[in-house]
């Protein structure tokens, strides 16, 4: 008998239909593991008793047959989105006890649906990292240990959503991906992670990172989870300009298990010189995987590949300057007074933001400025549509791309902290989705060396999720990725 | 072109590297000057580490004075759909409590903070 | 020194001003330019104030059509360049009541390109004054200074209210010139009804740009004093500045560029507190919204349901009504004005009711500071009046006297012509007979004067004066007029 915190989230459900089990019992074995579970960090907010009342209004529509399609499944949400009367941070020290009088589009949607908020998650502090060290509330531990048991880093930003996912508190969780932050920390947690279309989900009530780059999505264990969560956290939203209206298909129906005919490219510039031989390996066997399927293995290139991260760095940064500007201590947050305006908005500042938070206004703030403007933001722009231009191009022989998710497995806690460009390359191959605005996928596929899991990335046609899910879905079928981490931290 | 081992190697070594013939590095001033634009404070021994930093990440992204652009549309938005409209009607507002709820100071219904000087 | 020159004696010589206006006029909408929030003037502090004004995290603009839709038709109104593709730009700077840390704003591709306006100034002549462009903006919210000694307070109301920046080219010359340019922008604005163009609420306000010169020298170094709300202010703002920008060169100084503030009070310009560094704002196109689209249809249907804008409708006063330019450039200030005389004039003399309208109704509002909405008596019961004289019911000097009581505080304001005129027997006396009778009589009881009209003709007004009182002012004064000379003998008058 599967432990309930043990059921993925299409299992739950089904359970739930078929009253196995009630949903306060699920949500009160999820809310017993939370509790226990806190070495990991990957929770910074318990909202235990919350959980509990919507557990028990769940209970109510599962017995008087008006259940919702998510009714009564728990989920940890990302402390980037605004969750109303509960305090919302994003992991920074800036918003202080910032409770939003508003809840965001998606975990609206999420509620319509009948799903239950189990707790914040932790994240890099305004998403910015790959590795969930910079947040305010510490860094989030991953379920998944070293060889000699040393404590490795979860991904990030969405580490927290991640760790939590992996070591199962809450059958899913919600998460934002602006450089690669759902993709790379599913990757690094043996966890499936989607980034869908630019667009697919409002931004509304998402504290923003970077505007043309955001994108919310779930983590999950499955696939089919996958395709579940995000069937309702999709939608048009008249309230979001960048949000576009098309009609949001079943994605768990997409799951066909069929994929013959279908094309998938190989991007030759993601083959780099020096890249570890089992990342090699493991794409050659998704490679397989594939084609056992009965897809077909076309080869492409996406010439412009290795200036994506640059184009990134200073795109992402100089939105994210702006974005954060109303972070002042004015109308909300921390506020660290002044005897003038401007000392107020210094001190509140600098006490507020990290360090990395910092060097990304700053780099923002300079390329923005009189001078740098053309020479770096246009410049990046113009990449961008470069880069945008080459997927385009490569859609026309093929119809999903197959790629390693990151270069390395994840890392040790504190191990790439000092140096910052050396962090950016663990984004090296999903950045390029974000800047074309295109939906990707992450994938458990393999475990490294020293015992690791590995993951391996589906890039899509603009919304073709369908398409991307159906094919990781079949990935993860040949894959059969059942390794758990041990549970040390209970 | 192959993103080479070559090329992560150089750029974990980029300490006091600058590509020639490329933008300056950073100096103490213009943080100093980026900082106040952006209502950052920093402590002034902060500064030179600051802006080797910087540094460091510019000339990482000076990179893409190596691509040919001429002719290339800058891409701004991650969209390419026609812009959204709204009826010019009032959906929002008197809510003053949902906007001073968190401020950090108020007085009465309006948002307090130290007097600015024109 | 030609007579129709704008220069200004300094003690080293002449100089000549140039001056461009950059003028804020806020849209005419029920809703904010991004954000469902009221745009009304007034309301409790924060009241009108909606999540995405405040600037809570993760909140996004979505633009309200009409608001697009008035800044088009200000172009067409202004014979502007309509651009059917804009893009909204971040103007990026710190202040309290800048929630966002940026304002919403078009840098280098506007809503609206190059135009024109036809200004009219004193002497009659007209001039053209160029646009450059307008763009669409949101305003700020307002921050207030003085109420405690350490602390401002911030009112975000007017936060993201819809702004149409109007900049004109340099093309004006004298504080006369500028304040016709604010006069008429104003006037084509609520003509169309795009902005309502209140200065004292501050729906209309002008940044303006002084500089000096010799004549046929470059242009100087500009000053920019901002945010003046009143004609008046424009005026004395750019005499005062003027004349110390003219100080400081003559004395051997050169002028900083910078931006001042008039202080009505002291009818000063005074430098606005320095800035350590020159703003660098940043303009990125906003990656929240999209550029702005729309049809060359959409414009030309917008286009075909302008109103009639004041200069066309001065040229059809002049022409149909056969009104002299100065009286139809008073009638056609005001859209409303134009609408009250048309109404009067319908079916009578244009001129009697020009005569009317602006004699006695603008004269009148005028003195008791009210506003032709709040005017006590209508265009109908001027009309009226107009009637009266007309048929000879009553002449005008008794017409006056009607008017008057229609018109000022008391038992008869707003009553109905005819109705005062009996109520009160203040028609016409006409029958010859009793005219006659009463010319008979002054004419006996001053046998001297008719004696000295003999040597002086032009002693005949006396009579008709004395007849006219004895009649109560009722008589007809031509008849009197008539009757007089031929009783006494007195040639016609020409």
């Amino acid at each position: 008998m599967t432990a309930l915190i043990d059921l993925d989230l299409a299992a739950a459900r089904d359970g739930l239909a078929q009253k196995e089990f009630t949903a306060t019992e699920v949500v009160d074995a999820h809310i017993a593991h939370m509790e226990q579970s806190r070495a990991l960090n990957a929770v910074i907010l318990e909202t235990a008793d919350l959980a509990r009342e919507m557990a028990a209004g769940a209970d109510q529509r599962l017995a008087n047959g008006t259940a919702r399609a998510l009714e009564g499944l728990p989920l940890g949400i990302k402390d980037l989105f605004c969750t109303k009367g509960v305090r919302t941070t994003a992991c920074s020290q800036i918003l202080g006890d910032f409770t939003p009088q508003y809840e965001s589009r998606v975990t609206q949607n999420l509620w319509d649906a009948g799903a239950i908020m189990l707790g914040k998650l932790n994240n890099d502090e305004f998403a910015m990292g790959s590795s969930n060290e910079t947040s305010h509330f510490g860094p989030v531990i991953n379920p998944w240990r070293g060889a000699q048991g040393e404590h490795l880093v979860p991904g990030g930003s969405s580490g927290g959503s991640s760790a939590a996912v992996a070591a199962h508190i809450g059958v899913a969780a919600t998460a934002t991906d602006t450089g690669g932050s759902i993709r790379q920390p599913a990757a690094f947690t043996g966890t499936v992670g989607l980034k869908p279309t630019y667009g697919r989900c409002s931004r509304w009530g998402i504290v923003a990172f970077a505007s043309s780059l955001d994108q919310a999505g779930p983590i999950t264990r499955t696939v089919r989870d996958a395709a579940i969560m995000l069937e309702h956290m999709a939608g048009h939203d008249p309230m979001d300009t960048t949000s576009v209206d098309v009609p949001v298909p079943q994605y768990e129906a997409a799951l066909t298990g069929d994929i013959r005919g279908m094309r998938i490219g190989i991007p030759k510039e993601y083959r780099v010189d020096g890249m570890p031989d089992e990342i090699e390996a493991l794409w050659s066997q998704g490679i397989d995987w594939l084609k056992a399927a009965g897809a077909e293995i076309v080869d492409v290139s996406l010439p412009h590949t290795q200036y994506a991260l640059p184009t990134y760095y200073i795109i992402a940064p100089a939105e994210a300057s702006s974005n954060l500007a109303r972070y002042d201590g004015v109308r909300y947050g921390h506020r660290v007074n002044g005897n003038s305006i401007t000392e107020m908005y210094e001190a509140t500042r600098a006490a507020g933001f990290g360090d990395e938070v910092k060097r990304r206004i700053l780099i923002g703030t300079y390329v923005l400025s009189a001078g740098y403007y053309d020479a770096y933001y246009v410049k990046a722009q113009k990449v961008r549509r470069l880069i945008s231009d080459d997927f385009s191009a490569a859609y026309r022989q093929c119809d999903l791309l197959l790629t390693p998710t990151t270069p390395s497995p994840a890392f040790a806690l504190g191990s790439h902290f000092d140096d910052p460009v050396q962090m950016y390359i663990n984004d090296v191959f999903t950045v390029t989705v974000n800047l074309a605005g295109l939906p990707a996928l992450s994938i458990p596929a393999g475990m490294s060396a020293t015992g690791l899991p590995l993951g391996l990335q589906l890039i899509g046609p603009a919304f073709g999720e369908e398409t991307v899910l159906r094919a990781g879905h079949v990935m993860e079928q040949a894959a059969q990725f059942t390794a758990r981490p041990d549970q040390w931290w209970v | 072109m192959l993103l080479e081992s070559d090329s992560f190697a150089k750029v974990r070594q980029l300490d006091n590297h600058v590509d020639k013939g490329c933008l300056m590095s950073v100096d103490v001033s213009t943080v100093r000057r980026v900082a106040r634009l952006a209502r950052l404070g920093v402590d002034e021994e902060k500064l030179p580490a600051l802006a080797q930093e910087m540094s460091t990440i510019l000339a990482f992204v000076d990179q893409l004075n190596a691509v040919d652009t001429q002719n290339v549309q800058a891409m701004t938005s991650g969209v390419d759909r026609e812009i959204k409209r709204r009826e010019d009607v009032v959906t929002a507002g008197n809510q003053v409590d949902d906007i001073l709820s968190n401020a950090p100071l108020r007085d009465d219904d309006y948002f307090a903070v130290p007097k600015v000087i024109e | 020194m030609a007579a129709t020159d704008n220069l200004i004696d300094g003690l080293t010589g002449a100089w000549e001003i140039v001056l461009g206006l950059e003028v804020h006029a806020q849209v005419s909408s029920v809703a904010k330019l991004f954000s469902g929030a009221s745009a009304t003037y007034g309301g409790e502090p924060n009241a009108h104030v909606s999540l995405v004004d405040a600037a809570m995290p993760g909140m996004l603009p979505v633009i309200n059509w009409f608001c697009v839709e008035q800044a088009v038709r200000t172009g067409l109104g202004l014979k502007a360049k309509i651009n059917t593709y804009s893009v909204f730009d971040r103007k990026n700077y710190f202040y309290p009541d800048l929630p966002q840390g940026y304002q919403i704003s078009q840098f280098k591709d506007p809503i609206v390109g190059e135009g024109q306006i036809e200004i009219d100034l004193d002497d009659g002549t007209v001039k053209s004054v160029g646009i450059e462009r307008l763009h669409l903006e949101q305003d700020a919210g307002k921050s207030m200074h003085d109420q405690h000694p350490s602390l401002s307070f911030v009112d975000l109301n007017r936060s993201g209210v819809a702004l149409m920046e109007i900049v004109s080219r340099p093309d004006m010359r004298s504080a006369a010139e500028a304040q016709a340019y604010v006069k008429k922008l104003r006037a084509i604005l609520r003509y169309l009804g795009t902005c309502d163009g209140n200065m004292e609420q501050g729906s209309l306000r002008a940044d303006v740009n002084v500089s000096v010169r010799r004549p046929g020298d470059e242009l100087g170094t500009r000053c920019e004093i901002k945010n003046v709300n009143s004609i008046r202010f424009i005026g004395q703002a750019i005499e005062h500045e003027a004349r110390r920008q003219i100080a400081v060169i003559e004395d051997g100084g050169t002028i900083d560029q910078e931006t001042r503030l008039f202080d009505p009070r002291s009818g000063e310009t005074r430098s606005m507190r320095s800035k350590e560094e020159a703003h660098d704002y940043r303009y990125f196109p906003d990656p929240d919204l999209l550029p702005l689209t729309f049809s060359q249809e959409w414009v030309d249907e917008i286009a075909a349901h302008l109103p009639e804008l004041p200069d066309d409708k001065k040229r059809r006063f002049i022409e149909t009504y056969g009104l002299s330019p100065y009286d139809a450039g008073i009638l056609v200030s005001e859209r409303e004005s134009a609408e009250f005389f048309e109404s009067v004039a319908a079916g009578r003399d244009p001129k009697m009711a020009a005569n009317m309208v602006i004699g006695s109704v603008f004269a009148g509002l005028n003195k008791s500071g009210l506003s032709l909405a709040e005017s006590p008596v209508t265009a109908d019961q001027v009309g009226a009046l107009v009637d009266l004289i007309a048929d000879n019911t009553i002449s005008t000097r008794i017409a006056k006297d009607v008017f008057d009581m229609m018109f000022d505080e008391g038992p008869d304001q707003g009553k109905d012509p005819s109705v005062i005129v009996a109520e009160k027997g203040l028609q016409q006396v006409t029958d010859t007979t009793a005219i006659e009778a009463a010319v008979d009589a002054v004419i006996a009881e001053n046998p001297d004067k008719v004696e000295q009209v003999r040597a002086k003709p032009k002693m005949a007004g006396w009579f008709v004066g004395q007849v006219m009182a004895k009649t109560g002012g009722k008589a007809n004064p031509q008849a009197v007029n008539a009757l007089v000379r031929d009783k006494l003998g007195v040639p016609d008058e020409d």
